[in-house]
């Protein structure tokens, strides 16, 4: 075994660790967007999907996905 | 104006209470006034690594309990004035406490100090919390052993998320031969997976362990006593100078010293 895959095995193991992430911050993360979102789409909480997950760099990576059919209009914006 | 610096490490071993002993013994030397506080309530060693286990009457639990005042429990260092600990040597407490009661203690006791060095305990707990929110300085020690750099890996990554600081980082117990020979991994190695910026590098030295048995503090002159001067001058004036743990195993000398170490 040399220092080269002592590495990757450290790389790997602080991916898995970083991979952990708690649910409640999953949840408390859609709630928030959810809030910011309603005002620019007609949403519910069922119509966004968050994943969080961790790259080759060991960065956090945030996956939103959202469907609406309705946008708001630029009326409203400016009430907003 | 006092600097409170918290030792921390999530693994247990790595030598936290050691290197806040030995850093705190060359400060003293340096002239500043220096306190030692341990926060390892529980399995605390401050007291024993700085020789003064028998020389407690009261200790930070005490102060808690409200049954002495803060000062009370503090003890001179054997051997240098400007050093002085504040030992705990209980577990348990019959208030419940946290950091702002730990901080208050801090602040009663720190006028005229001017570093105050804490041991924290191992984790990532609630006595990890208390030690690290009691402090504005956070330095994260590890050795060059994986477990070691995954868990100061979670303790930095936790410091940056929860408290918004960016820890430095001390590693500790490097063998010189191994990182030359490519069997351990050196100091850029572990700077560049932790991401913290490195103000110390340690060797492992036998010496270290003698002076456990033994007690006393480190040798004067030592490969670790010089070691510590250069955290101490990063601290102080931020130098940004490294011990070179490799240095005596390079060239042909080197080369043969690394043969012998290797058969020992």
């Amino acid at each position: 075994m040399n220092i080269v895959s002592c590495k990757d095995r450290l790389s790997k193991m602080s991916i898995m660790d970083k991979k952990e992430v708690p649910q409640r911050v999953n949840k408390i993360l859609k709630a928030e967007l959810l809030y910011v979102l309603k005002n620019f789409f007609d949403i519910s909480s069922e119509d966004i999907c968050l994943e969080i997950s961790v790259d080759k760099n060991r960065r956090y990576v945030l996956d939103v996905h959202m469907t609406s059919k309705n946008i708001k209009s630029i009326r409203s914006f400016a009430e907003v | 104006m006092v600097r409170r610096i918290v030792f921390t490490s999530g693994k247990g071993g790595v030598g936290k209470t050691t290197i806040v002993s030995s850093l705190g013994v060359v400060l003293a030397r340096k002239g500043y006034k220096v306190l030692l506080v341990d926060m390892d309530f529980g399995l605390n060693n401050l007291d024993v690594v700085m020789g003064v286990e028998n020389k407690i009457v009261y200790d930070i639990i005490d102060v808690i309990e409200e049954k002495c005042v803060a000062k009370q429990a503090l003890i001179q260092d054997f051997f240098e004035n400007n050093l002085f600990v504040l030992p705990s040597t209980r577990g348990y407490c019959k208030r419940k406490f946290g950091s702002q009661e730990l901080i208050k203690i801090i602040s009663e006791v720190e006028i005229g100090f001017d570093f105050v060095l804490i041991d924290c305990p191992a984790g990532i707990d609630g006595g990890f919390r208390r030690a690290v929110e009691c402090a504005g300085e956070h330095i994260v020690v590890t050795t060059p052993h994986i477990s070691a750099i995954r868990d100061a890996d979670k303790i930095v990554n936790c410091l940056i998320g929860n408290l918004g600081v960016s820890p430095k980082v001390v590693i500790n117990r490097i063998r010189g031969d191994l990182v030359v020979g490519d069997r351990m991994l050196g100091v850029d190695d572990i700077s560049e997976f932790l991401g913290g910026e490195v103000i110390g590098a340690v060797p492992e030295d036998d010496s270290v362990a003698l002076q456990l048995y033994f007690g006393g503090h480190i040798e004067k002159c030592s490969s670790v006593d010089d070691s510590l001067n250069m955290v101490a001058d990063n601290l102080i004036n931020g130098t940004g100078k490294l011990f070179d743990c490799t240095k005596k195993y390079k060239g042909f000398v080197g080369g043969i010293r690394r043969k012998i170490r290797g058969r020992v």
